[in-house]
């Protein structure tokens, strides 16, 4: 998990404070995280399509919906991209939407990366 | 972890994100809720008709119907039971929570949200539940003891009296007539006297539990006076109320009646009356001509019924 992370660079999951959040139950941690891969799987595609239509509704709201799923369960990055769709969107700023894209990939991915180091 | 307190409350999740769904679900339920998702607002607002859902979490953000147009829905609607309602939302601003509260909701939590935070808030609609429960249960003794006799359990003078007049009303609407009987215990007075007011009321109970019984789902019976008990009979024709009438009294005079005493044999005198073939005729007036022929009934020899075919005619009643 060392070969993405800089000392600036945030964990992708906190998971300590997503644990106090829920209530301690780490297993049931995990089960969310299932089901937020899965969601974001199924949303990321759904963004794609809308970004390439110029869909500036469904960027805002799949953003905002990702936002709050993502600060749910403390993934300080996914969040904050998340955010910026939702603006994006509002402004119907196609360009920082696209920009935004990648970044969302790739910290997605990040995530995947650090749980899978984890196990 | 699993609270006594709430007693299988039924909450309504409304919620399109699955991870903030899921925290909500496992949470409520091991707080001994019982819950009820929907992913957006119109599933939420179908899933609100039901009367047994007290308590909802709306998400503000949601497809078709948001949490803000789904409280004010809710406020409008005319219900018995209060919803208590809490949006969820990751708006913080000042306006928003204004906008929110002023929508109909009567709390709110900013996502995301602590799960105890979440358990503290669902307590406090539980407790405004509560307190609408024991206002909802007093409400109803007081209904209760208005309009209810409590000796026989039937419906009491002023509310027999009034669904009679109800009844007329609907019917005449309906061109359908009304019919009545009055039912008197026969030689009552002397039961109390010789046996006392409580073998008297055990008797009075059984005749009413009987006729009540022996009536159609439909038909609706009070306590007229102190041994007379008057039965209301929507779409009710002469003949009708004639052989209804007869059943009664039947059903009281084939088997006597257990007492603290012993068996009592009781019988009933009937009159009965119905608004077949009037053109206008009030609920005292029905009263009126059971009343005669009741009279009649009695002067027949009792424990028989007799039916007032002519209102107009058979004046030579009582009073």
């Amino acid at each position: 998990m060392s070969d993405i992370n800089t000392s600036k660079t945030p964990l992708p999951i906190d998971i300590p404070s997503a644990l106090e959040r829920i209530g301690g139950d780490e297993s049931f941690l995990f089960d969310l995280i299932n089901i937020y891969v899965e969601d974001f799987t199924d949303k990321f595609e759904k963004l794609k399509a809308a970004v390439e239509k110029g869909n500036f509704e469904t960027i805002t709201d799949i953003g905002h919906n990702l936002k709050g799923s993502s600060a749910n369960l403390s993934l300080p990055l996914l969040q904050e991209i998340s955010y910026q769709f939702e603006i994006a969107g509002k402004e119907r700023d196609l360009e920082k939407a696209e920009k935004n894209l990648n970044l969302l990939k790739e910290e997605f991915h990040r995530l995947k990366i650090f749980l899978q180091n984890r196990d | 972890m699993k609270s006594d307190q709430t007693s299988m409350l039924e909450v309504l999740i409304a919620e399109d994100d699955p991870v903030s769904q899921r925290i909500l679900e496992k949470n409520m339920k091991d707080w001994g809720y019982k819950v009820i998702i929907a992913n957006n607002g119109q599933n939420a607002w179908q899933a609100l008709q039901k009367e047994e859902i007290r308590m909802a979490v709306f998400d503000w953000m949601m497809p078709k119907i948001n949490g803000v147009q789904l409280c004010q829905k809710v406020r409008l609607q005319k219900k018995d039971t209060y919803t208590y309602i809490i949006l969820l939302t990751s708006r913080d601003r000042q306006e928003d929570i204004v906008e929110g509260l002023s929508s109909g909701a009567d709390d709110y939590i900013v996502k995301p949200f602590n799960t105890l935070e979440l358990k503290a808030r669902l307590q406090t609609g539980k407790r405004i539940i509560d307190l609408q429960n024991q206002l909802l249960q007093s409400k109803k003794q007081l209904e209760t003891l208005a309009t209810q006799d409590s000796l026989t359990k039937l419906w009491n003078r002023a509310t027999i009296i009034k669904h009679l007049g109800e009844e007329l009303n609907r019917s005449s609407r309906e061109k359908k007539p009304v019919g009545t009987i009055l039912v008197d215990i026969d030689y009552f007075k002397n039961i109390n006297d010789s046996h006392g007011h409580h073998v008297g009321d055990e008797v009075l109970i059984e005749v009413a539990s009987r006729l009540r019984k022996h009536i159609r789902s439909y038909d609706k019976i009070g306590r007229y006076g102190g041994d007379e008990l008057l039965v209301a009979l929507p779409n009710c024709s002469l003949s009708i109320v004639k052989e209804i009438a007869e059943r009664l009294r039947k059903v009281v005079c084939e088997k006597k009646i257990k007492t603290e005493i012993g068996l009592i044999a009781v019988t009933l005198s009937l009159g009965g009356a119905s608004s077949e073939n009037q053109s206008v005729i009030s609920a005292e007036g029905l009263i009126k001509a059971s009343d005669r022929a009741l009279y009649q009934a009695k002067r027949n020899g009792r424990n028989c019924m007799v039916i007032n075919r002519h209102i107009q005619t058979l004046k030579k009643g009582r009073k």
